[in-house]
């Protein structure tokens, strides 16, 4: 525990302040003045730059009734449960790892894992992208290779309606409204994060051996053994990373803004709240209006923040 | 774990030694730069990333240092993707290059806020047209268009002088033309035989793996094709809208209009605009939308597409990197004589002469007056003549001649006017459309569907648009406050002189018109309301 | 919390090899999807379009065309790998070294103003950085840090600080507290403290956040796309971009640059994947 220093001594040792003064400096040029001059500036008609008039709660009015804004959100909400199961194959794959009874094994997995990080995320975008093209795109050569294009032609025809996928023509997944959003669900299959992974496999590390052979001996299966040892003990773990999950993915638009450009793609199917900020910043130039966008998207952090620190308590 | 410490040791050591080096490159380039004391650097930002171009500028740059040592041009390379976002960011960010090219991104009331205008310049002569034909006249009447493209009607000022102008054309692989049509088969003339063509090579294609597709497409080049024929059909509808006979309906105009109901996406000239525009489109490969101008580039030079439609400024990069010979010609349009087509049709298009890639100087420039001077050199005879020898782009100046390889390009001066175009509305509602325009090449009832999605959204986007038009308009008023009151001032000092006079009554004039215009748009627009 | 390599922990058991494969199928066929843009990256920078076309997917005997998009990527990517290295380090160093202190004081003492203090960083972890980027950008702009490699590295710094002190002070204050008792004893003020104890003894957890920060660096590409102008100082990120906007695509010369730009990240790793791996699978970051 931290040594307690009472006021009078405190003037003796003020010198200890100097530790924390350079990182406060920082952050409250870098962080609370932008925080706080965003939440001026959503009350101005402002464009940038030294001109901006005072226009009271007008930009947050507009916002409510700006139905890309709120679309976006819908298309950030679908993405953010997406992004939920998106997290199955990396604790999956930690657990099958952990389940291995090499331990030389193990450490070669957990390298194997990490490889992937060698390659910038810009670049695993720009192939993903490649990946999708229709007439180039792997996607489409794996989907016809398998023979699972005919199955998505009747799929399409008898069911979804959406006329997207025929007969002889390559499937344009990133131009067709519909598919925007099951392609930016699918981008980065099988959905491994190296970090989460390792992480996962830390909290799994305190279950011992015996553990398994006396769940074994009482004759639980792999999926109870998941759910009654492993799943328990990684629980931690799954809550920081679906925090990180969720305010990464509702903030996040760099994906949509290289793949998809400043619109949003086709249909503007999309679209995420970040994206939108962005777009009405530096493409429309309306620097306020974006702040107060900025303020809607905190005020649905926040309260997603608080929920999860009332139901889904971290224990430190 | 002994090997395990020397193996970081080894791998931080070396982070410490890239850094190092990198360290060293960072701060020695920032020394040298700053070699040169007493020169001054330009900077010229554009988007012209096509093979070539960037030769042609660094060729000028070089000639204009020769002759002002103390001026150094440096090029900024923005590929159009994202050019508009950072034209943006750099104008508000005051780290704005010197000249810009204007187009893209730039709408009046940026113009108006970040650029330097050019009235004063445009009636004296080019100084480096000294010694040629065109030594003592106008800056403004040496284009070939007289500056009409650089001049703002909104703003009623020159803001820009461009280098070049373009056209059109169909490009197509000859090789793979000869295979599917017969050798020595004529490029297609009317729009019957581009039908032709795309039976032909549906045949062709019937007996083959890789399957070819007829024309290149990108969210780029598509439009380049398919607006044409919405602007073919709708020649004779658009000419209806002009009510003063002065041949200029302006694109506020058309939107109004719009509004007033005096037309819509379901006028027969519209439709069968749109009906063309998805016939051909269909030849195009399906989600074109999305894709980029370099994958179209990309389909046309693997022979994977028997044409692709693009302007003058892609005859570099097409044939030097084709393997294959390349024919240009005219888009077959729908004629007069056209039995299915030609009942809205007035004739072929007069191309316009709009002068292109054109630059502005922002207000942010640390020196104006060596901007100006490159701007004037780029665009004197002997500038643009160094230019389109080089770039194999069409010439912007009169007396300049074209290069051979782009004959075929020379702009058609004599023909009819086009007619409307999605581009005739303003940001708002070209997204309403842009965003339902993928309807239009679907299969089922593609035109109906397509506009029905565009009936509830598109009136109050037109309607946003012209309340923005109004308010870009109010704001040039409100700017030229700044500018008269200055003027004014100086003449309250008793610094009076012709010229400060004629420019204090240019600027009233220039209120006036704003004004008016302001107000008709705003009346008919309540007018409209009710 | 102490850092164990995995091997002091488990147990091991014989006699279950039976059930190992399908496991061991399992996550190689996982790693393989995984790794799959790395090959294609790979083994498209050996071929020219043409060839691209030809054989898309199978690896192709190294020929002149491989010397050819290397050159065209080592020329292109140099100068912009320099500039990520110079920003990347600067920043996770300045980074790690700020957060250290603030760190060290919140976790060995409880000062007055202290716990506001604390708060005062732990509340900006619900402001959304997102929200921030029009006025930071404005505010950079004042400072006359656009178009500078050193508007790049303060907000790096700057927006790194609270995790890596929020892990940092967890780590700290978990160390034993006779440690720093003693060396109190001997009379070691603060920073002999911090130098002979804290680093030393929080080195993997200090060598994982680092190379976190540096990868959240090297990575990023939206604040080098609004604050930087000239081409000369732009990092990998805007470099890349500008790369995929070319009108006509080389894929093997995109390519080849794109394997450019991972190879510092992967001299980097060969060395330090150990200290990486043993820093995150100890529980550093528990949250």
């Amino acid at each position: 525990m931290a040594a307690f220093i009472p006021t009078k001594k405190a003037l003796h040792e003020w010198r200890l302040y100097l530790f924390v003064i350079p990182s406060l400096v920082l952050i409250a040029v870098f962080a609370y003045f932008p925080a706080i001059s965003a939440v001026y500036h959503s009350f101005f008609d402002w464009q940038g730059g030294n001109y901006k008039e005072f226009i009271g709660w007008d930009n947050f009015i507009q916002a409510w009734t700006d139905d890309v804004l709120w679309q976006s959100f819908g298309t950030v909400f679908i993405l953010i449960v997406a992004n939920l199961f998106k997290m199955i194959p990396s604790i999956a794959v930690a657990v099958v790892i952990h389940r291995l009874v090499s331990d030389r094994w193990q450490y070669w997995y957990r390298v194997l894992v990490v490889v992937p990080m060698i390659v910038p995320e810009l670049v695993r975008l720009f192939i993903w992208k490649f990946f999708y093209d229709p007439t180039f795109g792997l996607l489409n050569k794996i989907l016809d290779w398998i023979e699972l294009k005919p199955i998505l032609v009747s799929l399409d025809t008898y069911v979804l309606h959406w006329n997207v996928f025929r007969e002889g023509f390559p499937i344009p997944w990133l131009s067709e409204p519909h598919l925007i959003v099951p392609s930016l669900i699918f981008w980065g299959f099988p959905w491994i994060g190296a970090v989460g992974v390792l992480i996962f496999l830390a909290g799994l590390e305190s279950i011992g051996r015996e553990v398994y052979e006396t769940a074994e001996l009482d004759g639980a299966n792999g999926f109870q053994k998941f759910l009654y040892i492993e799943f328990p003990l990684i629980l931690t773990q799954i809550r920081l990373m679906l925090i990180l999950m969720v305010i990464g993915t509702i903030q996040g638009y760099g994906l949509q803004l290289l793949l998809l450009g400043q619109d949003g793609g086709a249909g503007g199917a999309g679209m995420v709240p970040g994206l939108w900020m962005f777009n009405r910043a530096f493409s429309a130039g309306q620097f306020g209006y974006a702040c107060a966008i900025g303020m809607v998207l905190f005020v649905f952090i926040l309260v997603l923040t608080l929920i999860n620190n009332k139901y889904i308590r971290i224990q430190r | 774990m002994k090997r395990e410490t020397i193996f970081q040791f080894i791998g931080f050591g070396l982070v410490a030694i890239g850094y190092l080096a990198s360290t060293f490159f960072v701060l020695q380039r920032k020394t040298a730069n700053l070699e040169k004391p007493n020169q001054i650097t330009l900077r010229i930002a554009h988007w012209q990333l096509e093979q070539g171009l960037h030769h042609a500028f660094d060729e000028l740059a070089a000639e204009f240092t020769r002759q002002h040592p103390d001026i150094r041009v440096e090029q900024l390379l923005v590929p159009e993707r994202i050019f508009p976002n950072w034209l943006v960011t750099q104008l508000i960010g005051g780290t704005a290059p010197d000249l810009i090219e204007v187009g893209y991104g730039i709408d009046d009331e940026r113009l108006a806020r970040y650029f330097v205008p050019l009235s004063l310049w445009v009636e004296r002569p080019n100084p480096y047209n000294r010694g040629t034909t065109l030594e003592k006249i106008p800056w403004r009447d040496t284009f070939l268009d007289g500056m009409y493209s650089s001049y703002s009607s909104t703003l009623q000022d020159y803001y820009s002088a461009g280098l070049n102008m373009h056209t059109v054309r169909l490009y197509y692989n000859r090789g793979l033309y000869e295979k599917i049509m017969g050798l020595g088969a004529p490029a297609p003339k009317n729009f019957r035989e581009f039908e032709a063509v795309f039976r032909k090579l549906a045949d062709y294609n019937r007996t083959r793996v890789n399957k070819v597709v007829a024309i290149a497409g990108s969210d780029y080049n598509g439009p380049l094709l398919l607006d044409q024929f919405l602007s073919n059909q709708t020649q004779k509808l658009l000419l209806r809208l002009n009510d003063l006979l002065d041949f200029t309906v302006s694109k506020p105009d058309t939107q109004l209009a719009y509004l007033a109901g005096r037309w819509n996406f379901t006028s027969p000239e519209v439709r069968s605009g749109l009906e063309l525009q998805h016939e051909v489109g269909r030849n195009l490969p399906p989600g074109f939308q999305s894709l980029r101008r370099e994958d179209a580039t990309f389909y046309f030079l693997q022979e994977r597409a028997l044409m692709i439609v693009s302007g003058s400024w892609d005859v570099r990069t097409l044939k030097a990197q084709a393997p294959f010979p390349i024919d240009i010609v005219s888009i077959p349009l729908p004629t007069p004589e056209n039995p299915e087509y030609g009942k809205y049709v007035l004739g072929a298009f007069a191309e316009n002469n709009d002068v292109a890639t054109r630059f502005g100087i922002t207000r942010l420039s640390k020196h104006p007056k060596a901007a100006l001077a490159f701007l004037q050199f780029m665009t004197s005879q002997r500038g643009n003549q160094m230019f389109v020898d080089t770039s194999y782009w069409l010439p912007s100046i009169i007396g300049v001649t074209i290069p051979e390889p782009i004959r075929a390009f020379q702009p058609i001066t004599e023909g009819y006017t086009q007619g409307l175009a999605f581009n005739s509305f303003g940001a708002d509602g070209r997204l309403v459309i842009n965003q339902n325009l993928y309807q239009l090449y679907s299969d089922h009832e593609p035109v109906s569907t397509f506009t029905r999605s565009l009936e509830e959204d598109l009136r109050p986007a037109v309607r946003r648009d012209l309340l923005q038009e109004i308010k870009t308009r109010r704001h040039a008023i409100a700017h030229d406050d700044t500018t008269l009151a200055a003027l004014q001032w100086k003449q309250y000092r008793g610094k009076t002189s012709s010229e400060t006079l004629r420019k204090i009554s240019a600027t009233r004039l220039n209120q006036d018109l704003m004004e008016c215009g302001a107000y008709t748009l705003e009346t008919s627009l309540d007018s409209i309301q009710k | 919390m102490r850092l164990t390599t995995p091997t002091t922990v488990t147990v091991k058991a014989v006699g279950r090899e039976k059930l190992e494969l399908p496991k061991h199928l399992f996550v190689l066929a996982v790693l393989a999807i995984e790794l799959l843009p790395f090959y294609m990256m790979l083994q498209i920078s050996f071929k020219n379009n043409v060839m691209f076309n030809a054989n898309p997917w199978l690896p192709i005997l190294p020929g002149a065309t491989l010397v050819e998009n290397f050159r065209f990527a080592y020329h292109l990517i140099l100068p912009y790998a320099a500039n990520t290295i110079f920003v990347s380090v600067t920043a996770a160093t300045a980074n790690l070294f700020f957060a250290i202190l603030a760190a060290y004081f919140f976790a060995r003492y409880k000062m007055p103003f202290s716990n506001v203090l604390w708060s005062a960083f732990l509340t900006l972890m619900l402001i959304p950085s997102v929200t921030n980027i029009v006025p930071l950008f404005t505010l950079l702009k004042k400072l006359n840090l656009l178009n500078s490699l050193w508007g790049l590295i303060a907000v790096a710094v700057a927006s790194g600080q609270v995790f890596n002190i929020f892990v940092l002070r967890n780590f700290i204050e978990d160390l034993p507290r006779d440690l720093f008792e003693a060396a109190e004893m001997d009379g070691a003020g603060h920073w002999k403290q911090i130098i002979h104890i804290v680093i030393p003894l929080s080195g993997p957890i200090i060598g994982t956040l680092f190379i976190l920060s540096f990868l959240g660096c090297w990575n990023d590409f939206l604040m080098p796309l609004i604050i930087l102008r000239d081409p000369q100082l732009f990092t990998l990120g805007v470099g890349l971009i500008y790369l995929d906007g070319d009108y006509a695509k080389d894929w093997g010369h995109i390519m080849a640059a794109f394997f450019m730009a991972s190879l510092p990240l992967l001299i980097m790793f060969l060395f330090t994947m150990k200290l990486f791996i043993r820093g995150l699978s100890a529980g550093a970051l528990k949250g």
